[in-house]
């Protein structure tokens, strides 16, 4: 079940974007409740301990407090590893990379903007349909590596493969290449069949395939991008 | 000669006595420089050196040399010091070998074909000296290497190194000659079954120490370059944090000027005129100041000197040529478990990539972000392009480059960098938006 947690420091600010939240929730008639609106970090920290869910929070990043809003979000991101962090700020300045990279913030929003209504009900849609989607169709695969989690839909794949290195295998997208650890054999057990290991350091995508070139051993992708196909393996493919 | 008599001399007389040096071989490697081996390591030197000996004990110097030759070629074509001290190791035990048969065949007179028996002491008797040897040279380079040689020492070592064998070979060819008088049937043997190890070993030998040496040396040369190229870096970097600490101060200078006339305005209330002034000179003064390089006092959170420096250099560049770039860095960078060198490649690739592409629009954009993610370390740049999407898949591909030919170098290198030398490095790549994204992610090996 997913849950609103808002952390600012400023009641002002807390009462109106609490506000703003309600009205989007009930205009857009969304599954969705704000369970916590509070200024003190710990409370949230408590609360997300206790309760195991999957949360959209609103932090403001300069709480006055000990804990500012990027250990929170750490803290939050350590027990909930799903949930949809979205930083409020009054700088324009905002390390806004830092935070997604860090802690996989969704998106921040600036508290005296003109368009603040619009994000922050921009983020609450993105953050439910995006929940919903996920959990309802098994369209994509989530790898957790022991510190990572990378999220990858399935019908985005190319082609997975080797790399030079042990351990590490390479997932190639129309508009992305990621690597991390991990084998071919595990990773297929993951995929659906229209995936096929086609040889020792490939898996292709047969949605993908634009043509298989029988006398390179090579098949060529829908993007132009090439991979190998074993001989052993060319029959399963044709067939 | 039947077949069955070939392959049996074959199996006798080559492969097993190059089986039992291969053995003695691997367990001076592994002495040696065991702790960085693994067991799949230790099996390609095992048949490095099987071959090794069986090129070896051919007995032909038309046959061995030309074999060795294109082996250490291809062995340590590669500047990897470790590989040419294996190989060293493996010439260096049959060296030994060699003399062994040498000082053996005057011990005993009756050798005229190696049997089983002969071979099978030969290898206990070698397993012995090899062991005492190997316990003396650990102790001496433990002691040696604790410390940097200096280049009168270097030299001494190596002429040591060359001389040595080089005086056995010559003795020993003088031993014959005295000796030619006395025993004919010792003679040709040692002319057939040790010189033509010797003589070719020797040869190698040098070559190896030679071509560490000279590795070992522009290895020295590269990172001193590295070193110097780092310190210019940095020196430009506390250039730009100078000129911004002059800027602020004159910033102080002048706030005091400029709010002073407020006091008159205030004192004698006067709303209009105080309205007036501070809206056309106080609020925009920050304005007035240009904060070069504001961003670039992130960086004073990055702690490795080489990243810092790299980074820096960069990050000025952008700035000179109008670059919009943010630099997003909000905790301290500590360590990033790689070589330095190498690091500073893949970042100055990937920024200068960046650059080049993000300088072609109207608005060039670049962020450049470091975090600290668990245990791994996250570079990432970010940058706009101008016209259509560039294929991912191409981008890699040596030559590749969307200006032309003779520049493409850059990407490829760094997948080969990592893809070759890391494992623990990954690097993902993505077009986001219009923005074209690199992350690089490095994990910390021992966390």
């Amino acid at each position: 079940m997913l849950q609103v947690i808002i952390c600012e420091d400023n009641s002002v600010h807390r009462e109106k974007l609490k506000m703003l939240i309600e009205n989007t929730i009930l205009r857009e008639q969304l599954d969705l409740k704000v369970e916590l609106s509070t200024g003190n970090p710990d409370d949230v920290i408590s609360y997300v301990e206790n309760n195991k869910i999957t949360g959209i929070y609103f932090l403001d990043v300069d709480l006055k407090n000990n804990t500012n809003g990027i250990r929170l979000g750490e803290k939050i991101r350590e027990m909930d590893s799903l949930g949809f962090i979205i930083f409020t700020t009054t700088h324009l300045e905002m390390s806004y990379l830092a935070f997604k990279y860090k802690i996989e913030a969704m998106d921040y929003v600036i508290k005296d903007d003109e368009d603040f209504k619009q994000r922050v009900n921009g983020c609450i849609l993105k953050a439910y349909n995006t929940y919903y989607r996920d959990k309802h169709t098994e369209d994509s695969i989530i790898i957790k590596e022991d510190t990572r989690i990378i999220k990858i839909k399935l019908g985005d794949i190319f082609f997975i493969e080797t790399t030079g290195v042990a351990h590490k295998i390479r997932v190639h997208e129309e508009n992305r290449q990621l690597e991390f650890y991990g084998n071919l054999k595990d990773l297929q057990e993951k995929l659906t069949a229209n995936f096929y290991r086609c040889h020792k350091s490939y898996i292709v995508n047969r949605e993908k395939i634009q043509e298989i070139d029988k006398k390179n051993n090579k098949i060529i992708m829908i993007n132009g991008e090439e991979c190998y196909v074993s001989f052993r393996y060319m029959r399963g493919l044709l067939t | 000669m039947t077949v069955a008599l070939f392959v049996y001399l074959l199996v006798s007389n080559i492969i097993i006595p190059a089986l039992f040096i291969s053995i003695l071989c691997c367990l001076s490697i592994y002495i040696l420089c065991g702790n960085e081996l693994n067991i799949r390591e230790m099996r390609k030197y095992f048949c490095l050196s099987i071959i090794v000996g069986s090129a070896l004990y051919t007995g032909s110097y038309a046959i061995t040399l030309p074999i060795l030759s294109v082996l250490t070629i291809v062995w340590i074509r590669n500047e990897n010091k470790q590989k040419t001290i294996i190989i060293l190791i493996i010439y260096s035990v049959y060296f030994l070998n060699a003399i062994y048969i040498f000082v053996y065949s005057f011990c005993d007179a009756t050798i005229s074909n190696s049997s089983l028996k002969y071979i099978l002491i030969e290898f206990l008797i070698m397993l012995i000296i090899i062991s005492v040897i190997l316990v003396f040279t650990k102790k001496f380079f433990k002691y040696k290497l604790g410390r940097d040689i200096s280049a009168a020492q270097l030299r001494f070592i190596m002429i040591l190194i060359i001389i040595v064998p080089l005086t056995i070979c010559i003795s020993a060819i003088s031993i014959i000659t005295f000796w030619d008088i006395i025993v004919n049937k010792k003679i040709e043997y040692v002319i057939g079954n040790v010189i033509p190890q010797i003589i070719p070993l020797t040869s190698l030998i040098f070559a190896c120490v030679v071509v560490y040496n000279q590795d070992k040396s522009s290895e020295y040369r590269v990172r001193l370059n590295c070193e110097a190229q780092e310190k210019r870096e940095i020196e430009e970097y506390s250039h730009v944090i100078e000129d911004m600490y002059a800027e602020t101060r004159r910033f102080k200078h002048d706030y005091m000027n400029m709010l002073s006339p407020l006091k008159e305005y205030i004192d004698n209330n006067d709303m209009k005129g105080l309205k007036e002034f501070f809206y056309n000179n106080v609020i925009d003064m920050d304005k007035e100041i240009k904060w070069s390089g504001s961003n670039i006092d992130k960086l004073k959170h990055i702690k490795f000197v080489g990243l810092k420096a790299i980074l820096s250099a960069k990050i000025i560049k952008a700035t000179s040529m109008n670059i919009d770039i943010k630099v997003d860095i909000i905790e301290d960078i500590d360590y990033v478990d790689m070589k330095v060198m190498d690091l500073c490649r893949i970042v100055g690739i990937l920024m200068d990539n960046a650059i080049e592409a993000a300088i072609e629009c109207e608005y060039p954009k670049l962020k450049v972000c470091v975090v600290n993610k668990n245990d791994y370390v996250v570079l990432v740049v970010h940058n706009n392009f101008f016209g259509n999407k560039p294929l991912i898949h191409k981008i890699f591909i040596e030559g590749f480059s969307t200006k032309g030919s003779a520049r493409g170098l850059g990407l490829y290198t760094v997948k080969n960098i990592i893809d070759t030398r890391y494992d623990n490095v990954f690097l993902n790549t993505a077009i986001e938006d219009r923005m074209f994204i690199q992350e690089l992610w490095v994990k910390y090996e021992d966390a």
